[in-house]
C-alpha cells in the first residue's frame, strides 16, 4: 500500500534531527516491545494524587479541567480517576476496577507483569481474579532500582523506589522504599517539571490514616511514620539536584509533615496547572484555509 | 574475560556495529558490562538491555560471566537478540561460549573483541561464519540453534 508521500517526507526529516533520549529508562509494553517516554510531557504540570486523608478536603473534580494531569498511586484512585498511575508494591494490593479502566495508564515494575489480581467479594473477603496484569489495557511497565542515591536520582537507567531492608543509601538511611519515590522519578523521567503533591499528608495516626477505608494495625503505622521522616530528609537531600533539573515540586497539603517542598494552596495549583488551556476558544473558522503566513 | 576498563572508543565501536546488525537487536546482554557504559548508551538509541558484571556496582546485575569453568551467567535462557563481551580472551571465551549459546534466542548476534585480534584459525574453529574486523578487532556472527 502506497504511503503518504508528505509523511515519509516527514519522517524522514524527523530522523535526521534524531538525538539520543535524554534518559535511559525504557518502558515496556505487556507484550514486551519497549519505548521511551522520556519528555513526553515537554515540561508540563502533573498532579501527584498520594493518599492521604486530606485528599478529601480538595475539590478534586478540578482536576478533570483541560490542561491538568494526574499521577495516582496504589489506591487513591478509588477516590480520584487519574491519567497516570503507578504503584510498586503486589497488584493484587490495588482495587481491580482501577486495573481494568483503560482511560488510566498504568507504569508498573516489570516484576509484576504476570501477577493475578484480586476481586473484593465484599465484608473484607476476597478471590483471585482470573486476570493478570498484562491482560489489564494501558500498561506500561518500568524497572525499579533497589537502592537510592540521591546525586544520581534523576539520571539512573532504573527507577529507585529506595532501598533494600538491608541497604544504606547515600545519606546513610537503612531500607525505607516508597511508591512516591518512584512516581516523582517516572514524572520527571515523563517530563513534567511542575508536580504539585495532594494527599501528601506524611502523619498517620490511628483515626487518621487514608483518604480511603483501610485497616492499619498500630505497628504499621508506627513503621509509616518513620518512613515520612525518612523521606522528607530524601526529599531535602533532592533539593539541590531537582533544582539543577528545573524540576519543582510543590505540596497542596497545608497541614503536611513533609517539609522539603514548599506549599501551595490546592486552588493555586490549579490556576497554575490549567493556566494554558483555560481560555476560552472561539469554535468559528478553524477549518477555514489559514490566512497568516507559514514560518 | 580481563579485567581491564573498557576503552569509551570501544564502546562506541561496539554500539555502530550493534545498530549495523539485521534484524536489529531489541535486548542485549553485555558480560563484563564494567560501568554499563554501553548498555547505558544503548538504552538511549532504541534499544534495552542488561549488564553484567562480577565486580562493578554500576552494571545492572552483579554477577559472574561465564568466563570460569562452571559459572552460570545470572539470566535466562533464550533472552537476548545480542550477546557482547568485550576484552574476551580466547581461554575465557571457551569457557563462556556455551553460556552465551545458553542466553541468547535462535538467531541471536554475538560480538566480542580480544585485547588483540584472535587469529583466524581459532574463530574458525569455534565460531562458524564469523566475521573478523581487523580494525577493531570486534568479532561478530550469529548464533545458530
Amino acid at each position: 500500500m502506497r504511503e503518504h508521500a508528505g509523511d515519509i517526507a516527514a519522517l524522514q526529516s524527523g530522523i535526521r534531527q534524531r538525538r539520543p533520549a535524554p534518559s535511559g529508562v525504557r518502558l515496556w509494553t505487556a507484550d514486551f516491545d519497549h519505548v521511551s517516554l522520556a519528555n513526553f510531557y515537554r515540561g508540563r504540570h502533573a498532579f501527584l494524587v498520594l493518599s492521604g486523608p486530606s485528599l478529601l478536603t480538595h475539590d478534586l473534580s478540578k482536576l478533570s479541567r483541560r490542561g491538568i494531569l494526574s499521577m495516582g498511586v496504589n489506591n487513591s484512585w478509588t477516590v480520584h480517576r487519574p491519567t497516570l498511575w503507578t504503584c510498586v508494591d503486589t497488584p493484587d494490593r490495588f482495587v481491580d476496577v482501577g486495573w481494568k479502566d483503560p482511560g488510566i495508564t498504568k507504569i508498573v515494575p516489570v516484576e509484576h507483569w504476570n501477577s493475578r489480581l484480586r476481586v473484593a467479594l465484599g465484608e473484607g473477603r476476597f478471590r483471585q481474579s482470573q486476570f493478570r496484569v498484562a491482560d489489564m489495557p494501558g500498561v506500561l511497565m518500568y524497572r525499579r532500582s533497589d537502592t537510592f542515591d540521591h546525586r544520581s536520582f534523576l539520571r539512573a537507567d532504573t527507577i529507585s523506589w529506595g532501598c533494600a531492608t538491608s541497604a544504606t543509601d547515600s545519606l546513610g538511611i537503612k531500607g525505607k522504599r516508597s511508591v512516591m519515590l518512584a512516581a516523582l522519578g517516572l514524572l520527571h523521567y515523563l517530563g513534567f517539571r511542575q508536580v504539585y503533591l495532594v494527599g501528601a499528608d506524611f502523619r498517620m495516626a490511628s483515626d487518621c490514616k487514608y483518604a480511603f477505608d483501610e485497616h492499619r494495625s498500630d505497628q504499621a503505622i508506627r513503621h509509616n511514620n518513620v518512613l515520612y521522616e525518612s523521606l522528607d530528609r530524601r526529599f531535602h537531600a533532592l533539593l539541590p539536584e531537582f533544582a539543577k533539573a528545573g524540576f519543582n515540586v510543590y505540596n497542596c497539603c497545608a497541614e503536611s509533615g513533609l517539609t522539603a517542598f514548599p506549599k501551595i494552596a490546592f486552588d493555586e495549583a490549579v490556576e497554575r496547572a490549567s493556566a494554558e488551556c483555560s481560555k476560552p476558544v472561539p469554535t468559528d473558522g478553524w477549518y477555514e484555509p489559514a490566512k497568516e503566513k507559514k514560518r | 574475560m580481563n579485567s581491564r576498563a573498557i576503552k569509551s572508543g570501544e564502546v562506541v565501536e561496539a554500539i555502530l556495529a550493534i545498530e549495523a546488525m539485521r534484524p536489529q537487536p531489541r535486548f542485549v546482554l553485555h558480560l563484563g558490562a564494567g560501568d554499563n557504559a554501553l548498555v547505558s548508551a544503548l538504552r538511549r538509541r532504541r534499544c534495552d538491555g542488561l549488564g553484567v558484571d562480577p565486580a562493578s556496582e554500576e552494571a545492572d546485575v552483579r554477577g559472574p560471566i561465564g568466563t570460569n569453568q562452571g559459572e552460570r551467567v545470572p539470566v535466562g535462557d533464550g533472552v537476548a537478540d545480542c550477546v557482547v563481551m568485550l576484552g574476551a580472551t580466547t581461554a575465557g571465551l571457551d569457557h563462556a561460549w556455551a553460556e552465551i549459546r545458553r542466553v541468547a534466542r535462535p538467531g541471536a548476534h554475538y560480538l566480542l573483541s580480544f585485547g588483540r585480534v584472535p587469529t583466524s584459525a581459532w574463530c574458525a574453529a569455534r565460531l562458524t561464519g564469523a566475521t573478523v574486523s581487523r580494525r577493531h578487532p570486534f568479532v561478530w556472527g550469529t548464533i545458530h540453534a
